[in-house]
């Protein structure tokens, strides 16, 4: 195994990560940033894969945005060290490095320097027939749009909540993709009896109705207060099933309407992605707000442990912009505690983004009621929908396990399989704790969590073997 | 061992060699060549940079793996996570979506996840 030296280890290359790293190399700090992907950006500032100049997005604001960041990372570049395509597997106990692979070999990370910006993940609402090949997530089907330049499909359909399903359907609709219908669960009554706070915030609204104006020019049809019933086909979709959703979005079968597609993207919100604070032990709370199970932190974005702070999306759903400013103040807060800085003048360096934070906040807390997810969500499985794609786990097994009096999400996982696969739980958990919970009346902090274990992610037996 | 490898502190002899190895380190793949590779035995080509996963919906591959009952599955999640875009990449199991493309790789798609090796198909 590789020792590493004295830096800064930061997990995530996305906005939190580098605005960390930024943060650090002002003050001559070095950092390592472990990353999975093969360049940095994370998945909203994701270049394009052919290069930007040949994109046709190059001039879109997340672009502009990921520009003036990736100016500063090569600014900085001497002190910034990348570890791409380095999976991070977490720890074996508490006392012990972190362990990253890079497909080849293992490597050693310190665990009592590091900043976490893991990000999220998209919630996955199971239904019938999620499981056809065509349907993928709105930020993957995005994403082959935005970066790849590929069409995912030819006819798509977007459904799901929140203001992706827009920019998505708008990037899929450039590259000459048929967008035949953009499904939002959220009723535009909640949306606008918010309006004043919204204003607050008047770049981000205005980019919003940007793009609902643009689905208006190109007559792509807006659904509000419409969600997912099940989707259809033989081997690839070819249907996908849409139905009013009631105030609890409940489907209202009788009124669905069938879209022909061959593909679509769903998406039900986003989960942080919070597996290796939980294996470094940090402390959690529910938040149903900011996408579930966080890491609880400090207003300088410290953990539980020391010497263990989050930044982004992996602390609670914010979104890029709040990643970087807490990637500062995660970079600042290292600084003080290692005597680089003093409180006064770390105080004095945050007062302006402060500001920019609260009015954020406020910006985003306007949008809860519109698109937190109601228990309705839960009831449009049929006994027969698979819920854990990886190992083929149906709701009935879930049923029968309740039955039997599982009480907590461990307890399902040792009894059912969900969660055993390659994914290790990604892509059902949140869906099964919220089902739990559902069923059997209680709340998500009783129901618990999936307990991660090493490795995190799926690493070949060649990999631990050869030293 | 950081310093160690400072630009500033070593010898000029070595400053040079060290140099012409970060230029060529810098200098960015030519976005705009084509690989060519084979997808389950058939040679199609792509352009450097892409992944995987593109350049199979570039060929309108939409069914991709095969899980562990064997049931077929497409691309999910596209960014790394859920594992359903698993291929054989030169008889290694990688995620379509994390791997980007090589001249004359070898890409094996629906094979099922208990599978251990890829049986090659390329045809000559």
């Amino acid at each position: 195994m590789n020792k590493e030296n004295t830096n800064v280890t930061i997990v995530g290359a996305g906005p939190a990560g580098l605005s960390a790293a930024i943060t650090l190399a002002k003050y001559g700090v070095h950092s390592t940033i472990l990353d999975d992907n093969s360049n940095y950006g994370g998945a909203i500032y994701k270049v394009p894969e052919r290069g930007m100049e040949r994109s046709i997005f190059k001039d879109e604001k997340t672009f502009v945005k990921a520009r003036e960041l990736f100016k500063k990372v090569e600014h900085y570049s001497e002190y910034i060290h990348f570890k791409f395509n380095h999976e991070v597997l977490g720890n074996l106990d508490i006392d012990n490095k972190i362990v990253a692979s890079d497909g080849v070999t293992l490597s050693q990370f310190d665990n009592k320097r590091l900043i976490l910006c893991a990000g999220c993940y998209e919630n996955s609402i199971p239904f019938e027939g999620w499981t056809l090949p065509g349907i993928m997530t709105v930020g993957g089907i995005q994403l082959q749009a935005k970066c790849g330049n590929v069409q995912p499909g030819k006819n798509v359909a977007l459904v799901g909540t929140g203001p992706l399903l827009l920019l998505a359907a708008k990037q899929l609709h450039m590259i000459g993709v048929n967008v035949v219908a953009v499904v939002e669960a959220g009723r535009r009554s909640q949306l606008v009896n918010k309006g004043f706070s919204l204003l607050k915030q008047k770049d981000l609204l205005l980019e919003g109705l940007g793009y609902i104006k643009y689905l208006k020019k190109e007559k792509i049809p807006l659904y509000y207060g419409y969600g997912v019933v099940r989707a259809e086909g033989e081997n690839e979709l070819t249907k996908l099933v849409i139905a009013p959703y009631s105030k609890e979005w409940e489907p209202i079968r009788s009124k669905a309407i069938t879209l022909d597609v061959d593909a679509a993207g769903i998406g039900y919100g986003y989960v942080p992605r919070i597996q290796l604070t939980q294996m470094l032990n940090c402390d959690h709370e529910y938040d149903p707000n900011r996408g579930g199970f966080i890491p609880v932190t400090d207003e300088w974005q410290r953990t539980s442990q020391k010497g263990i702070y989050v930044a982004g999306d992996m602390g609670g759903i914010f979104g890029s912009q709040m990643a970087i400013y807490q990637g500062e103040i995660a970079g600042l807060a290292y600084l003080e505690d290692n005597g680089y800085l003093s409180v006064d003048s770390m105080k004095k360096e945050v007062k302006g983004l402060r500001k920019k934070m609260n009015n954020l906040k406020r910006f985003q807390s306007s949008f809860y009621k519109f698109s937190s997810l109601k228990k309705g969500l839960t009831k449009i499985q049929t006994p027969e929908t698979i819920v854990c794609r990886c190992e083929n786990v149906k709701l009935q097994e879930l049923d029968k396990s309740i039955k039997e009096g599982a009480k907590d999400m461990m307890t399902l996982k040792m009894t059912t399989r969900v969660g055993m696969g390659d994914c290790q739980g990604k892509m059902c958990g949140n869906f099964c704790s919220m089902y739990m919970s559902e069923k059997l009346n209680c709340s998500r902090e009783k129901v618990g969590t999936l307990r991660p274990r090493f490795p995190m992610a799926a690493v070949s037996f060649g990999v631990i073997v050869k030293k | 061992m950081n310093n160690f490898f400072n630009k500033k502190k070593l010898p000029s002899s070595s400053k040079i060699i060290n140099e012409r190895d970060l230029d060529s380190a810098k200098k960015r793949p030519n976005k705009t060549q084509k690989v060519s590779l084979y997808i389950d035995g058939e040679r199609v080509e792509a352009f450097q940079g892409m992944s995987v996963l593109t350049c199979l919906f570039a060929h309108e591959k939409k069914i991709i793996s095969k899980g562990t009952n064997n049931q077929i599955t497409g691309a999910y999640c596209g960014m790394g996570i859920c594992f359903c875009c698993t291929v054989f990449v030169d008889g290694v199991k990688k995620r379509a979506c994390k791997t980007l493309v090589e001249n004359g790789a070898e890409v094996i798609t629906k094979a099922s996840r208990n599978d251990l090796i890829a049986k090659s198909n390329i045809n000559n």
